[in-house]
């Protein structure tokens, strides 16, 4: 399929179907992501070579004015029905006609990875959603203000130095708080400590929460300080943009400073790496198709994507 | 019917005022003291104490445990307070009581198998013998007779 | 028309209009105060305690009055030591109902101590309140422990090296060598001659002993160990030295009596480079350089021996069988009725009766057996987390990892477990300490950790 080049928009629209991997912008809401690669596809569909015009059931010559123009009329094909024609009905595909469901959402600050399920994988992203994938994220803060809703596009509330801050010292305040929500993660897991199954679980290790309710936290740690930045990676579920904004301020309450998280980024969704996301010049059809493709891919190598028994997790 | 028997609390427990605190309240909520003393218990006098245990492995570091420090000895009486006490103490080996019954008073304030906190007659009999070797003023009454009831607390 | 069309569709990026980014651009952040936090200084260690409290033992209440007024049983979550504010804490040990700290100062004083002082075991105070002599015997806030100096003996002469806690005594090492015994003597634990009917509530006797005496010229003490009721050095050489309390062989000497005099102990350790040395009751553990187990005193629960006909009380050391074939052992623990064992490895081995970590059961093995390095904290986000110590108190056991997290299980005995609750852990639980533990006291009934701010 990959050898011959198809001009049909019929065969494309065939096979576009899977799991989507797009680099969500910041300052974008993920609606407006999904409306532009929506219209994106449809651009790129109905600038392909159309399927044929309904034939009519039987020749139906057009009717005559009675004018020079009759002629004319006379020579257009009397078989094809002219309500179909594009011209007539509009485009042949519209954002409608295409089928989409986020995995889960991105806050507007967010960047990177941003699933969809498109068409038949709308199932896909389902089993996605509801198999609480660990998501990873570059999370920056920046030290010294503080603001009113922990991200940059509100009042500034509180200024600091952040002088006596060091790497050790963030990471290992990183390090305490990633044990402590490994801890918290337990008792979310809904199970009662003094058992047997309690125990069994502690085993495993890392498990996943019961619901979707409480975000869970299983790694964090500092990758890059520099100046009044300084960058965190970490693994979780749950979190929301406003969750990861907060947990930056409460860090710098307990490095004596005060921070707002500056830049997020989803680097990674379970197995699909932002390497592999679709940035803003590459939504067009073509690329959304080899999106689609490397997409299937992953899911084949991990098939455990979308059919999870264990409790346990793994990164 | 009325019983009396007699509580040693071990030097340990004696040192922790805690404990004694809430030992002390907790025998006042279920027994009469009728004599109270703090003793200093000499290797001879726990050696004739504890002399049924003197085939036991554990007889020479029960005595030499007593010997530690003074020991606070109480006079109880109650409806069958022989029992009630020993309910109240729990089992003897403290490492098994903080898991059978973990409220019980050597569980909570016991150390180790020797040092569980405080020593309760077994028997009548045992009561009685152990009553006159560290009360030797304290006439043991005929039990059940009110008359002597009353001159036993009049004595203490 | 196309101009238009643009004009109307969804615009994705909007110049600042809104009024409310209009605001905040406006803002003039000049004016905004300045938040500058008080730092302490990196190097402090924080002590972080919690258990029983109403010995005094964790000196968190300043104020008699004000505990009274209200709940102050137990304290089941850790909290910070007031007194490790503006004190630096080297070291901490923990007996039954008291501790003490070990600090270095300005002002000259090395020890310090709170909790039960009815056998003196905290020197002889004098502080309290005069109508109520009687609270003397319990400190409830940490006070200086002055120890007697010979002349030309400095500062740093008397500074902390090792310090152990027993039932009712203290053993405190100092850098110069010197040790010094404070509290119950009643079966020579304090290293001199038992004096029948002798009084230690108050009293102001802090027995002093030059390393000579005890280890001789050559040789070195490095570290003192206490068992409820009996004393071990260990020496640089590796040799072990007793005295105290023996009716359950615990000083083994090789036999039961009490003993007053300190001695050299052999049995199978005799010829051995002694490392470790872990008591917590009456079981004493033992490592060598190489890595083997020795053991000696109380077995009533098969910690040492598990063999049909064995001894419930063994008087001279002896190289376990049951730890053979678990690997290189680098440190050891012994509770009340149950053993641990950390390998090179990093994986903690339970066997004994008690609590062992395998489950919410009760559960009597003589089988060394390991818990899985999930428990502590090792999963994918952190693969290289090991265990890298252990220790127990008489009722629970706890480990410390390589990221500085506390782990602690076992019997909550007035929820000296950490975790915030009184209930029982079945299995190893981090306990919530803000900072990087680095050493732990386990107490009868309260735990202690010296722990590293990560600011």
């Amino acid at each position: 399929m990959a050898l011959t080049k198809v001009y049909d928009a019929v065969t494309v629209f065939k096979h576009l179907n899977g799991i989507l991997n797009v680099y969500k912008p910041a300052g974008m809401k993920a609606k407006h992501v999904r409306n532009a690669i929506l219209s994106n596809i449809c651009k790129g569909l109905n600038e392909m070579k159309q399927r044929e015009l309904r034939k009519l059931p039987k020749d139906t010559p057009l009717l005559g004015t009675g004018t020079a123009a009759d002629s004319v009329l006379h020579n257009i094909a009397n078989n094809e029905d002219l309500s179909d024609n594009i011209l007539s009905v509009g485009p042949r595909y519209l954002p409608r006609d295409i089928r989409c469901a986020t995995v889960s959402s991105l806050g507007d600050h967010t960047s990177g990875v941003l699933l969809f399920g498109i068409n038949k994988g709308i199932g896909q992203s389902g089993c996605l959603r509801k198999n609480q994938l660990v998501r990873v994220y570059h999370i920056t803060g920046c030290m010294g203000t503080a603001t009113e809703n922990h991200l940059p596009d509100s009042h500034v509330t509180v200024r600091s130095n952040y002088r006596h801050v060091s790497a050790d010292r963030i990471s290992g305040l990183a390090a305490s708080m990633q044990a402590s929500h490994q801890r918290k993660m337990f008792e979310l897991c809904g199970v009662d400590l003094q058992t047997q199954e309690a125990y069994e679980l502690a085993c495993k290790g890392l498990i996943r929460p019961s619901d979707d309710s409480q975000p869970v936290i299983y790694g964090i740690k500092l990758i890059r300080l520099e100046g009044p930045y300084f960058t965190l990676e970490l693994h979780g579920i749950n979190e929301t943009q406003e969750y990861l904004a907060a947990l930056v301020h409460d860090m710098a309450l307990e490095l004596r400073t005060v921070a707002h998280c500056s830049q997020l980024r989803c680097v990674r969704h379970a197995h699909f790496d932002v390497r592999d996301s679709l940035l803003r010049h590459g939504w067009h059809l073509p690329g959304i198709m080899k999106n689609l493709r490397q997409q299937r891919d992953i899911l084949r190598e991990h098939p455990e994507l979308l059919r999870q028994e264990r409790v346990e997790l793994h990164a | 019917m009325t019983e009396i028997t007699l509580a040693l609390i071990k030097p340990h427990v004696l040192r922790n005022t805690y404990a004694m605190q809430q030992i002390l309240s907790l025998i006042s909520q279920h027994f009469t003291v009728l004599g109270q003393k703090e003793v200093h218990i000499t290797k001879e006098l726990s050696e004739r104490f504890y002399a049924e245990h003197q085939n036991k492995f554990f007889y020479h570091r029960l005595t030499s445990f007593m010997n530690s420090g003074p020991c606070y000895a109480l006079i109880l009486q109650s409806e069958a307070s022989i029992q009630k006490w020993r309910n109240l103490l729990g089992p003897t080996k403290v490492f098994r009581a903080v898991y059978s019954d973990p409220n019980c008073i050597r569980a909570l304030y016991g150390l180790s198998d020797t040092r569980n906190a405080c020593h309760g007659s077994d028997s009548e009999a045992s009561a009685r013998r152990e009553i006159s070797i560290l009360f030797p003023e304290f006439k043991v009454a005929l039990p059940d007779t009110l008359e002597s009831k009353k001159e036993t607390t009049t004595m203490t | 028309m196309l101009k238009n069309w643009r004009g109307i569709g969804p615009v994705l990026t909007r110049a600042y209009t809104a009024k409310a980014k209009r605001s905040v651009l406006a803002q003039d952040k000049s004016k905004i105060k300045e938040y500058t936090p008080k730092v302490t200084d990196s190097h402090v260690n924080r002590v972080y305690v919690w258990g029983f409290q109403e010995t005094g033992a964790l000196g968190l209440q300043t104020s008699v009055k004000k505990a009274q007024e209200r709940y102050t049983e137990m304290v089941h979550h850790p909290t910070r030591l007031q007194f490790s504010n503006n004190n630096e804490i080297t070291n901490v040990t923990a007996g039954y109902g008291f501790t003490a700290y070990a600090v270095r100062r300005d002002d000259g004083e090395t020890l310090f101590g709170s909790g039960l002082n009815t056998d003196s075991q905290l020197g002889f105070q004098v502080k309290g309140n005069p109508k109520d002599p009687a609270n003397l015997d319990v400190i409830i806030y940490p006070t200086a422990i002055k120890l007697p100096r010979v002349q030309g003996e400095t500062d740093e002469d008397m500074q902390v090296k090792s310090m152990s806690a027993g039932r009712a005594h203290l053993v405190v090492l100092t850098h110069n060598g010197t040790v010094f015994t404070l509290g119950n003597n009643s079966y020579g634990q304090c290293g001199r001659s038992i004096i029948e009917e002798e009084r230690y509530s108050k009293s102001a006797l802090i027995h002093r002993i030059p390393q000579e005496d005890i280890c001789g010229k050559e040789d070195e003490l490095v570290h003192v160990e206490c068992g409820q009721d009996h004393t071990m050095f260990l020496t640089k050489s590796g040799r072990i030295y007793t005295c105290g309390w023996g009716a359950d062989g615990q000083t083994g000497q090789g036999n039961y009596h009490t003993a007053g005099q300190i001695t050299l102990i052999a049995g199978d350790i005799a010829k051995e480079k002694i490392v470790r040395l872990s008591c917590s009751s009456d079981c004493v553990l033992a490592v060598n350089e190489a890595g083997d187990v020795f053991g000696w005193g109380n077995s009533e629960y098969g910690q040492l021996d598990d063999s049909e006909h064995a001894e419930t009380q063994i008087n001279l050391p002896r190289a376990l069988k049951l730890t053979k074939g678990i690997g290189k052992i680098k440190d050891v623990a012994a509770g009340g009725s149950f053993c641990m064992a950390l390998n090179d490895q990093g994986l903690v081995y339970t066997w004994g009766f008690g609590i062992l970590g395998f489950g919410p059961f009760v559960e009597q093995t003589s089988r060394p057996q390991h818990l899985l390095p999930p428990l502590f904290g090792r999963n994918d986000f952190s693969n290289a987390t090991t265990v890298v110590s252990i220790g127990c108190g008489v009722f629970h056991m706890g480990a410390v990892n390589s990221d500085g997290d506390l782990f602690m299980w076992g019997k909550n005995r007035f929820g000296h477990l950490g975790l915030g609750h009184k209930k029982d852990q079945f299995f190893p639980f981090k306990a919530a300490i803000n900072g990087k533990v680095s050493k732990v006291a386990y107490g009868v009934d309260h735990t202690i950790a010296l722990c590293k701010p990560y600011l």
